[in-house]
């Protein structure tokens, strides 16, 4: 047997000097690039660790341990690019990787548009946006974890079967990217996570669902027993389905998948998608997109998230923002490329969003279901069906039926469907129960009609 | 082993400064730490890509992926652990941390490895070795300059062109000591085309593990051919109308509409979910779950497709495994985890993403047989109701059976004929309802073009996909017009 203070030992945390390495290593990627002929060049490298242990039927299945260093370096000659990628982290494999970017910009055609962003506009000062909470790797700890949050599943009710488990799991991750013009990021994270995933039987058939909490904060996520009980919770309250009779009728997202609602808008304004001409929201700046009770505000700096940063992909310094303004696009969400693509200016959207949040008049979730009377609440989706170019959305669907304003039973199987332009414009309201864990923080959204296809 | 796979296995231990000895040394050390087998997994892997947008070669990446990842496993428990450092060293330490799984193993009967024949069913090697950077930036800027030429309506186009070869070593305590070298290609349009007000996107593509080459022959004859059907499909959806709602008989096109297999049958039918009994089809071996005239196949011997596999990622050699005969459910997918602790034998199925991820059971080329019916005859037969030719994929719930899958081009069919094109939507169901209600399955078998890939538990690996025409009598679509 090993003992499990000499595999704890084994493991390597990053040390305070970890910053200061990667640093190095970007600085000579980005030296290599210059003495190789780069007229500019951007270079990372990140370093992660995670250990990752799982329980299933009361007992430890799998224990996981996991350590990466992955270097990348994107030169640009005369507005060529060529990018290269390799977790060879050895020394050689430095000269070797520029020379393989440095070998494909020899092919690429000019680009006016590549190139870095303006130095003014590169971040230079560095918040704390208090990610990284490291923590020695305790395996009992997180063994203790997993088989408490499987068992607490398992206990919920006589319903439950032993499914895929419960686990627990702990990362460290520091990136260090840089640029040509001085501009250096290094960043810092922890995740601690819990999950658990469910099994339900009746006569009728079986069903599962799945619960899961993480933070860069140890002791911000939910307990292991309340991931099981609820993981068990999710997956009891969907046996005995029944069919519903197709027609169009009020649809509301809960909360916790009200964000996905949203993504395709954020989607469809993003640069790569407008320049592209791959978005239904082509010069849609300024124009009603959305009901008027949608207002959307981005916080990039909120401490303790793991989404926020201090700049984005390209070292563009991150501002707040309304993005959407009582339903009217308030600005395009831009990188430095598709920035000048579209002859704009970055707003620091390179790599995405960080903390979106609705702001609106959220009205207590009773009422929005009194409201909505008779329709499907959706609480689950599966399948991606979004096509951003028409704006037709189409998605599995499965959830609850109400019946005035009250849960009458459980269904499944189902589509939901209509165009993405009617279902932004006919958002009826926003409930109070509002969630903090995705990237987009709602409560739930009721749309006001789409048709639901049953059997 | 032919003498160019022996030379490409010593290059892959010398890259890893590993010999024989040090994969022999590790894994008896973990054996003596109570651990039933363990197991090496040493990888080197190199891709490249080409992107062409905006009638411009602009992205261009190189990529290198090396590592080797450890198992150890007592009884049902997995250790795991993996390292992209390659050395002596690295490896000791991930072996030590993998065999910490260890309480109680070490009495295992050992495993002999699977006697079947070793047949390799594609060229090892680079599969980019014969073409230039030149040659490749050619054929993007030339695709580009076709596409554009074939319609007036066409806004952008975007090509592209990937290559990518994969070496895989795995030593494991029950004696495998298997190579692989992996080639796989692929080529890809998307257009987007406007007319007035309207816009539509259409996308075409293939490959396999086959030279580069495939696509630049004839004067990239097989490229514009994708080019023209990326095309077809775009224009044919400017005259899309909205799609019914409800439930209703669908046919299927022939080929790549085979997802509808690899979501409605093919995660069901994964060894994971028979052992732990968390499918809808669990301990139904035997028993009809189809309709008599559906005959499902997972066949990783097919030479050079996109899903083919000489071994799989644990060195047992590809298989052709038969899941439902005649409707009758036969058999699962196994890797040689579930294998062993079901008394079942691997069937070739244990994949893995790569050396950084756990190796699971995995389809690899999933495709039904064909049957007796007319093509046409099928769709003559459907009063009203939907034919759909082209998918962007689909998902499933194995515990449920719920599956789901999304059409990007899909027509109504009205008195046995196909009318007007129809907007993409999702089709949903469940295994049994939907495959039971098979009534008619065509005579004209293909199978994809080699564009898939399969995500589970966060880990892609690339599959391939077939069918004839099929016709199933009722399966909700999902559109807008209830």
């Amino acid at each position: 047997m090993t003992d499990t203070n000499q595999v704890e030992d084994a493991i390597e945390l990053h040390s305070d000097g970890i910053e200061a390495e990667l640093t190095q290593l970007v600085e000579r990627l980005l030296d290599e690039a210059r003495k190789q002929g780069a007229h500019e060049a951007t270079a990372s490298v990140s370093d992660s660790i995670s250990v990752e242990v799982s329980a299933r039927a009361r007992d430890i299945e799998n224990v996981a341990y996991e350590q990466g260093r992955v270097f990348h370096v994107n030169v640009n000659v005369d507005h060529r690019e060529g990018t290269a990628v390799t977790s060879d982290v050895s020394d050689a494999a430095i000269k070797e990787t520029v020379a393989q970017a440095m070998s494909i910009a020899r092919y690429t055609e000019p680009d006016p548009c590549n190139g870095l962003p303006a130095k003014d506009r590169l971040t230079f000062e560095f918040k704390d946006l208090a990610q990284n909470y490291p923590t020695a790797v305790n395996m009992d700890r997180l063994k203790a974890d997993a088989l408490a949050a499987d068992a607490a599943a398992l206990d919920y009710d006589q319903c439950i079967m032993p499914a895929h488990g419960a686990d627990a799991s702990q990362m460290a991750t520091c990136g260090v990217r840089g640029n040509s013009l001085g501009f250096v990021c290094a960043t810092r994270h922890t995740g601690y996570g819990r999950s658990a995933t469910a099994i339900a039987k009746s006569d009728a058939g079986m069903q599962s669902d799945y619960w899961f909490d993480r933070d860069c904060h140890p002791d911000k996520i939910e307990s292991a027993e309340s991931i099981g009980r609820e993981a068990s919770r999710r997956a009891k309250r969907r046996l005995d389905p029944k069919p519903i009779r197709t027609g169009t009728y009020p649809v509301m997202y809960d909360r916790w998948i009200a964000p996905s609602l949203l993504y395709p808008l954020i989607e469809g304004i993003s640069g790569g998608n407008l320049y592209r001409q791959e978005t239904y929201l082509e010069d849609s700046l300024g124009k009603q997109v959305a009901s008027q009770k949608l207002t959307l505000r981005e916080y990039p700096h909120i401490q303790g998230r793991s989404q926020s940063r201090n700049c984005d992909a390209d070292g563009v310094t991150t501002e707040e923002h309304t993005i959407i303004d009582n339903g009217v696009v308030d600005t395009y969400l831009l990188g430095t490329y598709s920035g000048r693509r579209l002859d704009m200016r970055s707003t620091g959207h390179a790599g995405g969003i960080t903390n979106v949040h609705v702001e609106t008049d959220f009205a207590p979730l009773q009422d929005l279901l009194h409201e909505m009377k008779e329709g499907l609440l959706v609480t689950s989706l599966i399948g991606s069906g979004t096509n951003l170019v028409t704006g037709d959305y189409s998605c599995g669907a499965a959830g609850f039926w109400i019946e005035n304003g009250e849960i009458a039973y459980p269904v499944d199987n189902v589509t939901i469907a209509s165009n993405l332009d009617a279902m932004y414009k006919g958002i009826v309201g926003f409930a109070d129960d509002i969630q903090d864990r995705s990237s987009i923080r709602t409560g739930a959204i009721l749309v006001d009609a789409m048709t639901v296809a049953s059997n | 082993m032919t003498e160019t796979a022996a030379q490409a296995h010593r290059d892959l231990l010398e890259l890893a400064q590993l010999t024989d000895d040090d994969l022999s040394t590790n894994v008896d050390t973990m054996l003596s730490r109570q651990i039933d087998d363990a197991e090496l997994f040493i990888q080197h892997s190199r891709s490249e890509s080409w992107a062409l947008e905006d009638g411009k070669v602009k992205d261009g990446r190189f990529a290198v992926s090396q590592g080797v990842g450890v198992r150890a496993i007592t009884g049902e428990k997995t250790g795991f652990a993996h390292t992209n450092e390659l050395n002596d060293r690295a490896l000791r330490k991930a072996c030590l941390m993998a065999s910490s799984i260890a309480d109680r193993g070490g009495n295992r009967v050992a495993q002999i490895p699977s006697d079947l024949p070793f047949k390799r069913v594609y060229e090892g090697g680079d599969p980019t070795a014969n073409i230039s950077n030149d040659e490749k930036v050619r054929l993007l800027s030339e695709l580009d300059r076709y596409t554009r030429g074939l319609d007036h309506r066409i806004a952008e186009v975007s090509v592209n062109l990937r290559g990518s070869t994969e070496r895989a070593l795995v030593y494991a305590s029950d004696g495998t000591n298997q190579f692989d070298d992996r080639p796989l290609v692929s080529c890809r349009i998307h257009v987007i085309v406007k007319d007035g007000n309207r816009t539509e996107s259409g996308t075409d593509g293939g490959g396999g593990r086959y030279p580069l080459d495939v696509f630049f022959a004839d004067d990239f004859a097989k490229a514009k051919a994708m080019a023209r059907e990326s095309v077809r499909m775009a224009i044919t959806k400017l005259d899309s109308v909205a799609a019914p709602a409800g439930e209703m008989p669908v046919v299927l096109g022939p080929g790549w509409a085979g997802v509808l297999l690899h979501e409605a049958v093919g995660h069901g039918l994964e060894g994971d979910c028979e052992r732990k009994q968390t499918s809808c089809f669990a301990g139904k071996i035997g028993e009809k779950v189809a309709s008599e005239l559906c005959t499902v196949i997972d066949d990783a011997t097919i030479e050079g497709r996109r899903g083919s596999l000489s071994m799989d990622d644990e060195g047992t050699p590809g298989q052709r495994t038969v899941l439902i005969e005649d409707g009758i459910l036969r058999g699962f997918m196994w890797d040689k985890h579930n294998a062993i602790l079901t008394g079942n034998q691997s069937t070739g199925n244990g994949r893995r993403e790569s050396f950084a991820c756990m190796t699971i059971p995995r389809m690899t080329n999933t495709f039904m047989l064909a049957g007796d019916s007319d093509p046409e005859d099928i769709v003559r037969s459907v009063n009203k109701g939907v034919y759909c030719s082209s998918f962007s994929g689909g998902s499933v719930d194995p515990t449920s059976g719920r599956f789901v899958f999304a059409t990007t081009e899909a027509y109504l069919i009205e008195n046995g004929k196909l009318t007007s094109p129809i907007h993409g939507c999702m089709l949903t169901g469940y295994p049994w309802d939907v495959m039971n209600s098979i009534s008619m399955v065509g005579s004209d078998f293909a199978l994809d073009a080699g564009i898939g890939t399969c995500g589970k538990q966060g880990q892609g690996v690339p599959v391939g996909l077939g069918q004839p025409t099929l016709k199933v009598e009722k399966i909700t679509v999902g559109g807008t017009t209830a």
